[in-house]
């Protein structure tokens, strides 16, 4: 196990040093910083100002050198526009992120797993089959789109909740956040529901058709024709088997989850992480997007590690094909 | 045939305007929503515009203007030149800091002291403008004198942007002097992060802030009741940053916010339909034009044998005539920009008064190219950004159609403007959408962009056309180093040389927009930047 | 697939259920309203010539200087919104079915040649596969294009560098279950080259279970670039997708103006709906443990 996790370490490593290097270097080749980020009437010594400040007069691989030295000392180095260390920012972010993702993710469970279940146990239903098509539709509907329309109908007409922003918010845990105010909650609706549809659908539709296969299995049979009741049917045999695939789609969902946040965001102005990316992106702030892509990466890397270990847990014999 | 949506139209706005302005804050009580989070509650600190928007509510410089380069006196009652390098400062009494202590020359000192130091406390990432002084002279409380090393007529028009704070909130025990070597005796300036907490976010203003979320950029600002200029209009202010302007909208439809930035031009026609609503919109100083470069022919320009064909007078007079400033003004942006009759906005002091406009005359044009010897036009590609001026993706497509129809195969690019500045940089881009204005006024914007460059004096900084011309050279030398009252001649020599040999292609000016409840007059700036006193409430 | 196999594939899969067949149908005419744009749509909307801003917003229904009636309205530079989703339609569409089929193409590629070699072969492979996997897909696609720029065949390029991982390690699976049955033995003995035993008979014996993922993933496509260009790292606005088209129309929700925004998302929308029910069908029926279902 301890191989198995230092593997994979390593392997985190590599993959964050691929992307840090395409970016820095991307942006140094694409976009120029000084004339976007000094105000238009600078003059000549505030432009050499902001050139020592950032090092932009050295080749770019003094530069990156010297950033991977500051990563390597937990320093992301300082934002362009926000003249602040990235650092700050991304913290600043993270818990709007956060709460958006780990609302939306519940919902997905507590939703999609108990539909999933049931559409599962009787598929030649007609509310099974409802089900699916609804489900289809769900996850046919790009997100940004699903967003759009969400806005239209309660923002727009029905005026019910806010098209966008974050509202109030509460300090806990030294962070703020929206969760812990009804108004916090009124602009978290939209997003939170934007954010979930897809999810619930996809986790609806894992669930019923682990529920298929596992039901067929001769186990199963067996339990049954033994006379278990279906519910100690349903809790202690069916609902193992099928939640293996489960675990491991939600934990990598997860990071999609705050991947996908993105275009969320951006729909809803949510001032959270994926909106510092697409801004940072379109300003051209290299600190940001470097560090932001380095992050997200080590974080993937993290969730598929604890993805592995939490499904050994579930599944003994797993433990053991891992090792090999 | 248009019914089915005009139904659709008004069962859309009924219902969003139905809600509308039913809840109401306290009367006294003002909500913004800026288009961009202020970065800082230092209003030195970078992020344009919103961030010193919001420090002009709670700082005041020395002088203030109109928004339109006119000056006005600020902190400093009076002025004298003495000589054309020694400005007189005779400060205003009685004016007290949001703490209560009161404003002295001390303080002068200290602030633009500040401005020099104000990254990280290190020397001039943004005090540029101030480094022509030489020496500060402290007469007395209340008398301050200038010393420039040459004659410096713009020296007034910076010291507005220099924000007063208050000395006594920093750490400098003893004399406060311009001795920049020696970061002016001062141990430590107040620094960003005490401003952002607001443990020194005081000033001498009308407002004085009292809560500021870094990250959002939401900010609460308060009445000061001791303010030197009489009573605040408004008890408290709160400043959204809403990026979003369609959330920006939906925000003044529910009654959340009382007045909103920049609504597009989609949105202003809506609101102009509207009962409770109403739309506010200044000209600002920033022209729009076509932006040439200069020198060889990029990759994009084909049929010209290799030749640039913008290098020609025949070929810039074509383009000009080409374009119909008056359909794009009104189609594309909504009626809400003026068009362009020469590099400097018409209505600005200083701007060429008999100018001629630029005629619509699309057989002229193709005469022109014929005369260049392009009869059968050629093909070019036209560049501009998506993320940076009122609708520039839209116009850039739209000039492409005009440029089309004359002859010249127009092909369109647009990007973000990170992508676009690396490129004005590299200079393959022939021709672009470009929009350069300057907060002290036209010609300052052309000695940046269109002088030869050089060092020494700062012309030329943001030349990167390739431009070079002795004769402008000349003109522009000359007004920048007389006296303040003798600049007005050189300056309107000088535009009216731009606007014969046309080097960039003026195509409208962009107007500040704002949008707010009815009822509320607002005084708007050139220069986008909100002042909370020129908001007044409705009439009971 | 012999010819009576497809005829039984068509009757008892596609038109064996009616939402299917729906589906089906409106793929089929998708793809012809693709194909034959240009003589379908009332205008040409690249042509900068050919539109004027004098036309610009009209309502649905409301006719141009020419007299033409626009049905779906124009947005700000005289474009017909019709010929817009009628173009958009054919750029989404090509650049989806594009990248699809050469990003599954090269991961089904890869996947063999790493099954069949093995080794350093192998590790290599499944290595670079393991790296892209550990990065969600729109945040590469997004970086990708935040660095390249605008342009069709860059979206594609993003798109298929999205796409090929997945499809290696599933074809690698399947391939690895083939090469250990006796027939591959026989044809190495026969002195086969590696590569007639990889296109003749590893290829056709493992890519079932990536071609009937095929649908999904063009379909896949499809939303990815439009979220794509809807966060403007797309395809450029002078030849719009519908994804494209729906950003722009974004501008116009608040406004009255939903039609530009909202038509071409329902096309989108109707779209990828089409392609998905019939990849589900077609999926459900691959599946050997979901078609022998009792209960």
């Amino acid at each position: 196990m301890l191989s198995f996790i230092v593997n994979r370490v390593a392997h985190s490593l590599v993959v964050a040093w691929i992307i840090s290097a395409i970016v820095f270097f991307g942006m140094y080749v694409v976009a120029d910083p000084i004339d976007s980020f000094l105000p238009e009437d600078a003059t000549a010594a505030d432009e050499q100002a902001f050139i020592e400040a950032y090092n932009l007069d050295k080749p770019a691989l003094v530069q990156y050198g010297s950033f991977l030295i500051r990563l390597v000392q937990g320093d992301l180095g300082i934002s362009f526009n926000h003249g602040e260390p990235v650092l700050d920012l991304i913290l600043d972010r993270l818990p709007a992120t956060l709460e958006l993702a780990v609302i939306a993710l519940a919902f997905a469970l507590l939703i999609g797993i108990p539909l999933g279940i049931f559409s599962g146990l009787n598929p030649r239903t007609k509310r099974s089959k409802a089900t699916m098509f609804l489900t289809t539709i769900g996850y046919s509907v790009p997100n940004f789109w699903q967003g759009i329309v969400l806005i239209l109908v309660f923002a727009v007409t029905l005026r019910l909740l806010p098209a966008g922003g974050r509202g109030d918010t509460a300090t806990f845990l030294g962070a703020e956040w929206a969760f812990l105010t009804l108004d916090g909650w009124r602009h978290m609706a939209l997003p939170v529901i934007n954010l979930a549809i897809y999810k619930i659908c996809m986790h609806t539709r894992l669930a019923r058709s682990g529920t298929r296969e596992t039901k067929t299995q001769e186990f199963m049979t067996f339990a049954k024709a033994k006379g278990i009741a279906d519910q100690t049917l349903i809790r202690s045999h069916l609902l193992p088997n099928i939640l293996i695939p489960i675990v491991t789609i939600t934990g990598l969902e997860f990071g999609a989850l705050i991947a996908f946040s993105t275009v969320t965001e951006t729909v809803f102005s949510w001032p959270g992480l994926g909106k510092l990316l697409i801004d940072s992106i379109k300003l051209g702030d290299q600190p940001v997007v470097t560090a932001y892509l380095v992050l997200i990466s080590f974080m993937f890397v993290t969730i598929n590690l604890i993805v592995d270990v939490v499904y050994a847990l579930i599944d003994p014999r797993i433990r053991y094909s891992a090792q090999g | 045939m248009s019914r089915l949506s005009n139904i659709a139209m008004a069962a859309l706005a009924s219902t969003t305007m139905l809600a509308a302005a039913q809840i109401s804050h306290a009367a006294d009580e003002l909500n913004v929503a800026y288009y961009s989070a202020p970065l800082s509650a230092d209003p030195y600190q970078g992020g344009g515009v919103p961030t010193s928007a919001l420090g002009f509510n709670v700082y005041e410089g020395l002088f203030f203007n109109d928004g339109y380069t006119n000056l006005k006196p600020g902190l400093a009652e009076s002025y004298e030149w003495l000589a054309s390098n020694i400005l007189q400062l005779n400060l205003r009494k009685g004016v007290k800091f949001h703490d209560g202590k009161p404003f002295t020359s001390r303080d002068v000192v200290y602030s633009l002291c500040r401005m020099m130091f104000a990254r990280d406390g290190k020397l001039g990432i943004i005090g540029g403008s101030l480094r022509p002084i030489k020496d500060i002279k402290v007469l007395d409380d209340h008398t301050v004198q200038l010393i420039t090393k040459e004659p410096y007529p713009y020296l007034r028009a910076k010291l507005f942007y220099t924000y007063v704070m208050p000395a006594h909130l920093a750490d400098a025990p003893g004399e406060i002097t311009w001795d920049l070597d020696n970061k002016c005796g001062v141990k430590s300036f107040a620094s960003r992060a005490e401003i952002d907490n607001l443990d020194k976010a005081v000033g001498t203003g009308p407002y004085k802030l009292t809560g500021y979320k870094k990250g959002t950029g939401d900010a609460v600002l308060e009445g000061f009741n001791d303010y030197w200029g009489g009573a605040p209009n408004w008890k408290k202010v709160k400043v959204h940053a809403v990026s979003s302007s369609g959330a920006r909208l939906a925000g003044l439809m529910a009654g959340d916010f009382d007045v909103i930035e920049n609504p597009t031009t989609d949105e202003i026609k809506v609101l102009q339909k509207a009962d409770d609503f109403m739309v506010t919109s200044a000209p600002s100083l920033r022209p729009i034009y076509l932006r040439i470069t200069f020198g060889d022919a990029q990759a994009d320009i084909t049929g010209t044998n290799g030749k640039n064909p913008f290098e020609d007078k025949n070929v810039r007079l074509a383009v000009a005539h080409a374009i119909d400033r008056a359909a794009i003004v009104k189609r594309i942006m909504g009626g809400n920009a003026t068009a362009a009759n020469q590099i400097s906005p018409r209505y600005m002091p200083g701007a060429l008064e008999g100018a001629e406009d630029i005629a619509y005359d699309p057989e002229k044009a193709k005469d022109l190219l014929a005369k260049a010897g392009y009869p059968n036009g050629f093909g070019m590609t036209l560049y501009g950004t998506n993320d940076r001026y009122i609708n520039d993706a839209r116009v850039v497509q739209a000039i492409g159609q005009y440029l089309t129809r004359i002859g010249i195969k127009t092909k369109v690019e647009v990007m973000g403007k990170g992508i676009f500045n690396k490129r004005v940089r590299a200079k393959d881009m022939q021709v672009m959408l470009y929009g350069y204005g300057h907060t002290q006024g036209a010609l300052i914007a052309v000695q940046r962009t269109l002088a030869t460059p050089n060092k020494e004096t700062g012309a030329g900084q943001r030349n990167r056309s390739n431009y070079s011309n002795a004769e402008l050279d000349k003109l522009i030398t000359a007004q920048l180093t007389g006296d303040e009252d003798k600049i007005a001649p050189f300056e309107k020599k000088a535009l009216e040389f731009v606007r014969q040999e046309m080097p960039v292609i003026p195509l409208y000016y962009q107007h500040y927009t704002i949008a707010h409840k009815k009822g509320m007059s607002i005084t708007e700036r050139g220069d986008e930047r909100l002042l909370f006193q020129n908001v007044h409430p409705a009439a009971k | 697939m012999t010819d009576s196999k497809i005829k039984d594939f068509f009757r008892d899969v596609i038109f064996g259920d009616p939402m299917t067949a729906l589906g089906f149908v409106g793929v089929v005419l998708f793809l012809l309203v693709a194909l034959f744009a240009p003589i379908i749509a009332p205008q040409n909307p690249y042509d900068l010539g050919a539109i004027s801003i004098m036309d610009g917003q009209l309502a649905p229904g409301e006719s141009l200087m020419d007299g033409t009636i626009a049905i779906f309205g124009t947005d700000e530079q005289g474009r017909d919104i019709l010929s817009t989703i009628i173009y958009g339609l054919r750029i989404s569409l090509f650049v989806a079915i594009t990248a699809s089929t050469i990003g599954t193409a090269i991961g089904i590629y890869l996947g063999l040649i790493s099954a069949y070699y093995g080794g350093v072969v192998d590790s290599i492979v499944m290595r670079l596969v393991d790296v892209k996997m550990s990065f969600p897909g729109i945040l590469l696609a997004l970086m990708l294009l935040a660095l390249m720029g605008q342009g069709v065949e860059k979206v594609i390029l993003a798109l298929i560098i999205g796409i090929w991982a997945s499809k290696a390690r599933v074809t690698r699976s399947a391939a690895l279950g083939e090469i250990r049955k006796e027939y591959m033995r026989a044809a190495q003995l026969a002195g086969l080259s590696a590569n007639q035993i990889i296109l003749r008979y590893l290829l056709p014996n493992s890519i079932a279970p990536v071609i009937v993922m095929l649908p999904m993933i063009i379909s896949g496509a499809i939303a990815a670039e439009a979220t794509l260009s809807f966060l403007g790292v797309g395809v450029p606005i002078t030849e719009p997708s519908l994804g494209m088209l729906i950003a722009n129309g974004f501008d116009y929700l608040l406004t009255g103006y939903w039609w530009i925004s909202i038509l071409p998302g329902v096309v989108l929308v109707v779209l990828v709906l089409c392609i998905n029910v019939v990849a589900d069908r077609i999926r459900e029926y691959a599946n050997p443990a979901l078609r022998h279902e009792t209960m």
